[in-house]
């Protein structure tokens, strides 16, 4: 009987004689992430999953990623087989207006220089000792696009997933923060003042719409097959928004699947946080070349909006070029604030919405891409 | 240069300009359908 009492009350002690300082380091990381999300308000949609599961994962004993866990079993049904991003991006394309892109194709360019982070944040990844298929994931983090990231992440480097997706994630909410010394730094006075000429009230026709979803992932399917998943779930989303006749998909796209998925990411992506895993030197090297990734991507986007101002007779304002990312609206609102402070009669926020929308769409384009290219050397 | 970097430099050169043309061919199409398909105003 005694034996026995002493055996149940060793099962309480067994959390305490296995935790380690590496275990209650991690724990303070998760604390850490819920207070970002909760006390600092940086994507608390995510940090506040990421961290909990963070805190869950590293507590010893529990087995909650052992197989048949119960993060375990989350984890397999929707980051190994990719589905969880995917569910994003269904949602992300209910939520976009492409609208933008119609009244001036062409500032949808600057998505593109906005993208020059990847590839160069990729060979600054070679060059330190990465393996190619862990820099291109870690590369992924300058498309400034949490599922973009982790669906490339979850299939090249799975042992790198939580680095890339925290950085991800934690950066996109640093944009406010990150870009206008960046923009201030690369554009004079005179070019940050600038006032464009009023974007061209071009109204984009319910046709128009629809087709452009179904035409681009057609396009770019046949181009770079290896993205389709990516392009064609953020266009089905946007059809679901665009064609009017399905509301309720419509709805469910941009709130209860969402946010279900949302949920179920962040946990998962907070359980693969486990501290023998996480506590590696690479880590904080993933985390400084996702912060480079995108300063350079907000460099390449200001310097493309400079060349452009210069092509265009000094109509365009660079600072919109800074809107080349996928981190949409917040880019676009960040120019606008930017320009706003240096003059009061600028206002940026139409051209700079169309650059991001570019930025959204390239991207998923520059990740397509980058795994077609990957495909066609026969890496994949 | 190590071939990995090698293949790094083939993947950034071709997928930058890759990104770029494919968002050019999204901007061409976007000016497509506003000319086909113009707003009523």
């Amino acid at each position: 009987m005694g034996d026995a009492f002493l055996a149940a009350l060793g099962g309480y002690l067994h959390g305490i004689q296995a935790i380690g300082p590496a275990d209650l380091l991690m724990l303070a990381v998760g604390c850490a992430l819920l207070y970002l999300g909760i006390a600092r308000g940086l994507e608390p949609l995510l940090l506040v999953p990421i961290g909990f599961g963070a805190i869950l994962v590293n507590i010893p004993g529990a087995g909650l990623m052992a197989p048949g866990g119960f993060l375990r079993t989350i984890y397999d049904a929707g980051i190994t087989n990719e589905v969880f991003p995917l569910l994003i991006f269904v949602g992300i394309g209910a939520l976009t207006d492409f609208g933008p892109l119609f009244s001036d194709p062409k500032l949808l360019l600057l998505g593109a220089a906005g993208q020059l982070g990847i590839f160069i944040t990729l060979l600054l990844a070679l060059v330190l000792g990465f393996p190619l298929r862990d820099s291109v994931a870690i590369g992924v983090i300058g498309a400034m696009d949490g599922p973009t990231a982790i669906f490339v992440s979850a299939k090249y480097a799975p042992h790198l997933l939580a680095a890339v997706s925290v950085a991800a994630y934690s950066y996109m909410s640093l944009v406010p923060i990150i870009q206008p010394p960046i923009m201030r730094l690369l554009t004079t006075k005179e070019e940050r003042r600038r006032v464009m000429p009023p974007t061209p009230s071009v109204e984009a026709s319910r046709a128009a719409r629809i087709v452009f979803p179904i035409g681009i992932t057609i396009l770019g399917g046949i181009l770079a097959p290896q993205g389709l998943p990516l392009l064609g779930t953020i266009m089905l989303g946007n059809l679901l928004r665009e064609s009017g006749v399905v509301d309720r998909l419509k709805g469910a796209a941009q709130n209860e699947i969402a946010n279900v998925v949302t949920l179920l990411l962040g946990i998962s992506i907070g359980a693969t946080m486990q501290a023998e895993i996480f506590l590696r030197p690479q880590t904080l090297l993933v985390f400084g070349l996702g912060f480079i990734a995108i300063a350079l991507d907000t460099a390449a986007g200001v310097l493309f909006g400079k060349l452009y101002g210069l092509l265009s007779g000094g109509r365009i304002n660079p600072l919109i070029g800074a809107a080349g990312i996928s981190a949409y609206p917040m880019a676009a609102r960040v120019v606008q604030k930017v320009g706003q402070t240096e003059n009061r009669k600028s206002y940026l926020l139409m051209p700079a919405m169309a650059a991001n929308t570019g930025g959204q769409i390239g991207s998923v384009l520059a990740a397509s891409v980058m795994l077609a290219a990957l495909a066609g050397l026969g890496i994949v | 240069m190590s071939a990995e970097l090698q293949l790094g430099v083939v993947i950034a050169v071709v997928g930058s300009g890759g990104t770029l043309l494919m968002l050019g061919i999204v901007a061409l199409f976007s000016a497509v359908l506003r000319r086909l398909f113009p707003a009523k105003r």
